[in-house]
């Protein structure tokens, strides 16, 4: 059984209890919150202002970080020190130097470091890597993603919206297709991006990714009206068919002798199914292999190699 | 009443047939087509009743007309266009214009020479949404453009006369024939844009799947123009755009929508021509919205004597050399200025 102490009782922290509730060997033995208390909160588990005073009080194996970005890095370095495994929300930091001493420190603890990578473990995603990497219908030949949403309103203080604390869509919403690439394909050759900057940062980012001759691109955009919903898509081309994706409609798998046609896949999210990895990880004694600090990491150099790229208007190669 | 020599009816001259004949001031006077069995089949089918020939001289020489609307695969634009010229007509000419910027030139430097009147067949500047779309970005109701997205996707287009459309010598590939009606749609709303950065799958059917990112001050625009999906996948075109106060979207799948302000999603209205679907059957459109309204604004032009000033020559020689230095970018991997 893991002891989970949950630090962050927002939007997402809210998010994970849920699964917590519902995960097999788990249990949230308490909540961090800055507030103390929590008015509208879970009655049956205890709430404490900062991470000693629950360190003090309560016996847990793994932290769940679900804190403004730039607050990961100190309470990550905290628990590791205390000796506990960590599941971090994404992205992992703000800048390389925070991601590597987040590293550095879960090296050094000999403990387990996870980064909430969602799309990793999203089942119309995990389908999409299935088929790469089987080549059932041949090679892929391209790639589209796209995830667009009206301006996030929903953060504690606002946090989202404050370029210091988030960069904006860029890091916050659209790395979740970056890091996919990164689990697809490895990491690109180069990036070549162009963005919109405002007062809340990179709002919106459209990117060519240089992977050899594979046509790949990826867009993420917050600055749609609030009520304009929320979509994730993808459009993928492979030599003998085509796999759609889009969140308002369904799977459809497209064969050169058939009509599209809707792929079933298992009716789970990928917020339920990071969370068992990182559980039954921990159980058995094993490695997180899925979603590391440092796949995470690798992924935050690429995205701030885009919003470069978005600056300069230059093709940027990575690495 | 306009006279029209319909040149070449394969896919796209039955769409225009079907077009003339729901519009009063227009009629075909004659069909040209080398395959003279195939077409005479075709417009039986159609109830096309006017002469057919078998080259656009004789049709010329027996027939009283006031325009020639060419339908032809895009190397044939340039010679028959000259000929028509040649010969006073006034001409309509499917997009592209053609494959070259030299051929381009010719048809608009004879065209100007003999004061004929030219439209090319750049329909999306008269497709509805699209229209819609344009002239809300005009109205400035959602406050200043910030980004724009286009795509337009298909399966192999298996349609067109003796695959002229796959073989990249003929077509260019679906960068030239397919995503053409973005970036001509682009330059319409923006202008030229200062540069364009593509990628492309290329493979033997040309540059069959492109994506390019245009440099206009401020604004991103990027499109996507891919005909290597597979054949039973069918057509998809649609575009995002975000604005200071607001988003538009259009899926062909799904429609024309308006987020304004604070309000919530809603379809957005638009104008589409009253008039009824392709019965061919073949090809990626079944709504004849688009061709009808540029037809309808060619005859419109011809019967006031008035020059066409929407995808004029101009305009449509502007879209190639566009898209050209797309396919270059994509060659080269390097970015190409305008």
């Amino acid at each position: 059984m893991q002891r989970i102490l949950l630090i962050g009782f927002g939007f997402m922290g809210r998010k994970h209890l849920d699964v917590f509730r519902v995960l097999p060997d788990s249990l949230v033995v308490g909540i961090v919150d800055l507030q103390g208390e929590l008015p509208d909160g879970p009655e049956d588990i205890p709430v404490f202002r900062d991470f000693p005073g629950a360190l003090r009080h309560l016996e847990f194996t793994a932290v769940d970080i679900c804190l403004p970005t730039d607050l990961h890095r100190e309470i990550a370095l905290q628990a590791f020190a205390a000796g506990k495994h960590v599941f971090c929300e994404k992205p992992i930091a703000l800048t390389r130097d925070a991601a590597a001493a987040m590293n550095r420190a879960a090296r050094e603890s000999g403990r387990q470091f996870m980064v909430g990578h969602c799309i990793r473990f999203w089942p119309e995603y995990q389908e999409l890597k299935r088929l790469v990497d089987t080549c059932e219908h041949g090679r892929l030949v391209s790639l589209s993603l796209d995830r667009r949403t009206g301006r996030p309103n929903y953060s504690t203080g606002d946090w989202v919206n404050q370029p210091e604390r988030c960069l904006g869509a860029a890091l916050d919403l659209h790395i979740h297709d970056t890091d996919f690439l990164l689990h697809l394909l490895g990491q690109p050759e180069a990036v070549n991006s162009q963005g919109i900057q405002d007062q809340t940062g990179w709002s919106s980012i459209a990117t060519r990714y240089t992977y050899g001759s594979r046509l790949v691109t990826a867009s993420g955009a917050w600055n749609y009206p609030s009520k304009w919903g929320f979509q994730m898509r993808f459009s993928a081309v492979f030599e003998r068919a085509a796999l759609d994706y889009d969140s308002r409609s369904e799977l459809t798998l497209t064969t050169e002798n058939e009509s599209p046609k809707k792929v079933q896949v298992p009716a789970t999210d990928g917020y339920f199914n990071e969370l068992a990895h990182f559980v039954t990880c921990l159980e058995q004694g094993g490695a997180v292999t899925i979603s590391t600090g440092e796949q995470a990491t690798l992924s935050l150099g690429v995205v701030l190699t885009e919003i470069e790229s978005a600056k300069s208007g230059k093709l940027l190669s990575i690495n | 009443m306009q006279k029209i020599i319909l040149v070449g009816f394969g896919f796209m001259g039955t769409m225009h047939a079907q077009v003339y004949s729901q519009l009063k001031k227009a009629r075909v006077a004659a069909v040209v087509d080398t395959n003279r069995k195939v077409a005479a089949a075709a417009m039986a089918k159609l109830g096309v009743n006017a002469p057919l020939f078998g080259d656009l001289a004789s049709a010329l020489k027996a027939v009283e007309a006031d325009a020639v609307d060419i339908c032809l695969p895009t190397p044939r634009h340039a010679p028959a266009a000259l000929e028509a010229i040649a010969a006073g007509k006034h001409i309509f000419c499917e997009k592209p214009l053609a494959l070259t910027l030299a051929d381009a030139e010719r048809i608009t430097s004879a065209a100007k020479r003999a004061k004929v009147f030219a439209q090319v067949g750049q329909c999306i500047r008269f497709w509805p949404e699209y229209v819609a779309f344009r002239d809300f970005v005009a109205s400035g109701r959602a406050g200043a453009l910030r980004s724009l997205s286009l795509q337009r996707r298909s399966g192999l287009p298996m349609h067109s006369v003796e695959g002229w459309l796959i073989n990249p010598g003929l077509s260019g590939g679906a960068a030239i024939d397919l995503h053409i009606h973005d970036t001509d749609f682009i330059i319409s709303l923006l202008g030229t844009p200062k540069a364009v950065s593509s990628s492309a799958t290329i493979d033997a059917n040309g540059p069959s799947h492109i994506f390019t990112s245009y440099t206009y001050k401020g604004i991103p625009v990027v499109a996507e123009g891919g005909w290597n999906y597979p054949l039973q996948w069918g057509f998809q075109m649609a575009f995002q755009a975000v604005f200071e106060g607001g988003a538009v979207e259009f899926d062909s799948g799904s429609g024309l929508f308006l987020t304004l302000g604070k309000k919530p999603k809603r379809p957005m209205p638009f104008k589409a021509p009253s008039v009824g679907a392709s019965t061919t059957g073949a090809g990626n459109i079944s709504s004849l919205g688009g061709y009808f309204n540029e037809l309808q604004y060619f005859v419109n032009c011809l019967e006031t004597n008035t020059p066409p000033a929407i995808a004029t020559l101009a305009q449509a020689s502007e879209s190639l050399r566009v898209v050209l230095a797309e396919v270059a970018s994509a060659r080269s991997g390097k970015p190409v200025n305008l």
